[in-house]
């Protein structure tokens, strides 16, 4: 064995890995070191995912080799990635709901007694603690169910699975795409400790500014190639989205000037299931209201009242002065209030239709004469929404879920620019989708607003909450603790302080 | 479209084995008419069962409906039901078949409104349905019994060779074509049964859509149970017992996805057809020209043959998914 400071754990040579019309990895080398934290960039179809499913057995290369502790080894399922300690901790958790925390870790290889083999739930449980206790993770009791536990606390109990499998290579996928800044902090903590125990760690995630806490190396692919390698502590943010991109992306965001109008959407004192404010808020004609606030903190419950999914328990809602208390979401979208929702899988395509379909599904009333759908019509409503955002698809009559997920996010939103919207509210519109689909959501809000909608926007992309609002809403615990408005009053300081429960000064 | 095209190849195959096995009564006039009318008999519910399975849901009743609608017409057409209540037809079947979708309308409600499980609900359904059958029967056989002559035997009686069930079947197909293929109610079927909160986030009106859905089912077996009575000249409770798993296997056979938010019109008609073939086959199945019938298949093996079909059926459907898959992966 040469140095063995400079061995490397893992090795991918040459990996290529070809889908029906697309080379998705072209000739791709990896390589990371125990202990070393890589970040993987990239935007969506760059290749990442691809490369990850490689090495965790889900995918077989069509070339290449991978070299894993020195020597050449084949992934030929998910049980022998498991077996080599390598661990891939998914974007959307893979936890039995049902099971408690101890059961998880163990699902698949439970500990049982001998001769009468009933489950050792001690054993279980003491070990699942022991592995808790490794990253450092004490709010986690074994013997709760996961179904009570937060978002976070699930992905340390990944954490925790891997590392009873002896993992040494542990992938995470979009790890804080729902989590709170609190427990991203939390996250990075853990890494830092897997680290100490010269763990790897993959890490692949849209959100830059992160990767500059946690990483030591960033590796870019672009197009299934790797197209550039950095020292995470001699780069910046621009450099790494100029790799991406390949491009020089000044400001993602586009440049406006907001002009307030008339009141919109007047809601005075508003209480509902989540969000027991009493909130009050005005929306404008012409603005992007953004609303900020850590995960949980109500937002979305008080969109969701406003487009009637959930009952208005308290306080009133006037829209363009009007009384306005929606039922169901077709009284919300008969007066003009649309949303585009946060799960777009869950509640905002129906995966299994077409582009068109989906498109349309909104609006599909307004050219149906005799209950009789023109299909001619929403042919050419369909196509026009398709181009207008740049929905890339073979074709109208793709199934929805064979698209990319920022595709997939801007269908969700043409779905509603179909119909003419008075208010549009957008819940984390950009979640988990690449640098170019994100520009053109944003582009779109705003020739939305400047032609006179009220748009309000949800995020928890600190970024783009700074970079897009004209005002921003912050909330905490099921209450409105500010609006900030201009330039110098919008700064992720003051979000962050009223985020977190705290008060500004003056 | 390509798997209907695919199980409409496995008709005419199924077709053409039995046509060759069958001594040459497979495809006389007689016997032909005879599948097309038994056929439509099953088609005309099974499509409004896949309504219900298309929108996510499923409706265990329509068994017991048909069985309903059949004996109702015919007692209270001929004073079974109440020695004054002697309906002439023309009242005595809107009668029960509006009566049927009001009980699709009630099990509707229940399923959309109070939010119970479609399995649930229609299996009450069923139970309670054919139970209030056995009840006005008394347990007896009912018909006819040269009353109503004409409409007694019409299920017999043919219009330019075609029988009056089959008649029926081609104006229930295009008004069911209509709905699911081409009006936005039909649309709204799909996404719900594809993903209802979509839907319903979409402002699809789905209390309305599911409720719907149910009425249609209740109706097409209450329009297939009259055509029963018009049939069979001796009807009793245990009519149609059963009969919501054939709909429910012709759907499956015809290519809906019991996950909802898939499947066809064309598709339920050929799976329907195949089901009638299959059964038409095992009656006139010889093995070699001169078999004496004993060494025939029995009619007994139907049910079990018809099970094997439909399990393979949806077996290689799964293995072509996969297959497809794989290729998509590759």
């Amino acid at each position: 064995m040469p140095d063995g400071q400079n061995e490397f754990l893992l090795e991918m040579r040459g990996i290529s890995k070809r889908f029906p019309g697309v080379l998705a990895l072209d000739r791709v080398n990896f390589e990371i070191r125990p202990g070393e934290v890589v970040a993987l960039v990239g935007e969506n179809g760059a290749g990442k995912s691809t490369l990850m499913s490689v090495l965790g057995g889900i995918y077989q290369p069509d070339d290449g080799e991978i070299i894993w502790d020195g020597a050449p080894v084949t992934v030929p399922d998910v049980r022998a990635a498991q077996h080599l300690g390598i661990a891939h901790i998914h974007q959307e958790l893979m936890l039995a709901p049902n099971l408690d925390v101890a059961g998880n870790v163990f699902l698949g290889r439970e500990v049982a007694r001998p001769i009468v083999r009933t489950l050792d739930r001690d054993a279980m449980e003491k070990s699942a603690r022991h592995h808790l206790d490794r990253i450092g993770v004490r709010n986690i009791d074994p013997a709760h169910r996961t179904d009570l536990l937060t978002t976070g606390q699930r992905q340390m109990v990944e954490i925790a699975k891997a590392l009873s499998f002896r993992a040494r290579l542990v992938v995470m996928d979009e790890p804080t795409s729902s989590l709170t800044l609190t427990e991203v902090g939390h996250l990075h903590g853990v890494i830092r400790e897997l680290k100490r125990q010269g763990i790897a760690v993959v890490y692949i995630s849209h959100r830059l500014d992160e990767i500059f806490g946690v990483s030591d190396r960033v590796i870019v692919l672009r197009d299934g190639r790797r197209v550039a390698t950095f020292a995470t502590a001699s780069t910046n943010h621009s450099e790494i989205v100029h790799a991406m991109v390949g491009r020089e992306l000044t400001d993602w965001h586009p440049p406006r000037t907001y002009e307030r109008g008339s009141v919109l959407l007047d809601v005075c004192e508003l209480v509902t299931e989540g969000a027991d404010g009493p909130n009050s808020f005005e929306l404008y004609r012409g603005e992007i209201l953004g609303f900020a606030g850590l995960v949980g903190a109500g937002r979305t419950e008080v969109m969701r009242a406003i487009f009637g999914t959930s009952r208005i328990t308290g306080g009133r809602v006037t829209l363009r002065g009007e009384p306005y208390s929606p039922r169901s979401p077709q009284e919300a979208i008969r007066a003009g209030v649309l949303l585009a929702p946060e799960d777009r899988k869950l509640h905002g395509l129906v995966l299994d239709m077409s582009v068109q379909e989906n498109i349309t599904l909104p609006s599909i009333r307004d050219y149906s004469r005799w209950k009789l759908i023109n299909k001619k019509k929403e042919r050419e409503v369909a196509q026009a929404e398709v181009t207008r955002m740049r929905i890339r698809t073979p074709s109208l009559g793709q199934r929805t879920g064979n698209l990319s997920g920022g595709n997939q996010q801007k269908t969700a939103m043409a779905k509603w620019l179909a119909r003419t919207p008075t208010v549009l509210i957008l819940d984390e519109p950009t979640r988990g989708i690449d640098v170019g689909a994100k520009v053109d959501i944003y582009d779109h809000m705003v020739r939305l607003a400047s032609g006179g909608l009220g748009v309000i926007m949800v995020s928890s992309d600190m970024e783009e909450v700074l970079g897009m609002s004209d005002r921003v809403a912050v909330m905490h615990e099921g209450r409105i603790m500010g609006l900030l408005e201009g330039k110098e009053s919008i700064t992720e300081e003051n979000v962050m302080t009223l985020a977190t429960g705290g008060r500004l000064e003056n | 479209m390509k798997k209907e095209a695919g199980m409409l190849a496995v008709l005419f195959l199924i077709g053409a084995f039995i046509a060759l096995t069958s001594d040459g009564t497979f495809l006389t006039v007689y016997n032909l008419q005879n599948v097309g009318k038994h056929t439509a008999l099953l088609v005309i519910f099974a499509i409004g069962e896949a309504f219900v399975i298309i929108s996510g849901g499923i409706d265990l009743s329509v068994g017991a409906l048909v069985g309903f609608a059949a004996v109702f017409t015919v007692m209270v057409s001929t004073g079974a039901l109440f020695p004054w209540l002697n309906l002439p037809m023309v009242a005595a079947v809107p009668l029960t078949i509006g009566l049927c979708s009001l009980i699709g309308f009630v099990q509707g409600q229940l399923v959309s409104r109070v939010k119970l499980a479609p399995f649930i609900v229609t299996l009450a359904g069923m139970m309670i349905v054919g139970g209030f059958t056995q009840v006005i029967t008394e347990g007896r056989s009912v018909g006819f019994r040269g009353q109503h002559a004409t409409f007694a035997n019409l299920a017999d009686t043919s219009f330019l060779g075609i029988s009056v069930p089959f008649w029926v079947l081609l104006m229930v197909l295009p008004v069911a074509l209509y709905l699911l293929h081409f009006t936005v109610f039909g649309r709204y079927v799909y996404a719900l049964g594809g993903n209802r909160e979509a839907a319903r986030y979409s402002g699809v009106p789905t209390h309305k859509v599911e409720v719907a859905v149910y009425v249609v089912s209740a109706t097409t077996a209450g329009i297939a149970g009259v055509l029963y009575a018009a049939y069979l000249p001796s009807l009793s409770y245990t009519t149609g017992i059963m009969y919501e798993l054939y709909a429910i296997a012709s759907c499956v056979l015809g290519g809906c996805s019991l996950m909802g938010g898939q499947g066809t019109i064309l598709g339920v008609l050929i799976g329907g057809a195949i089901m009638r073939v299959l059964r038409n086959g095992i009656n006139v199945f010889v093995l070699w020209p001169g078999t004496p019938r004993e060494f025939r298949l029995s009619s007994n093996y139907e049910k079990f043959i018809v099970g094997l079909v439909i399990l393979t059926a949806v077996i290689i459907d799964v293995v072509i998914k996969r297959i497809n898959a794989r290729r998509a992966n590759r």
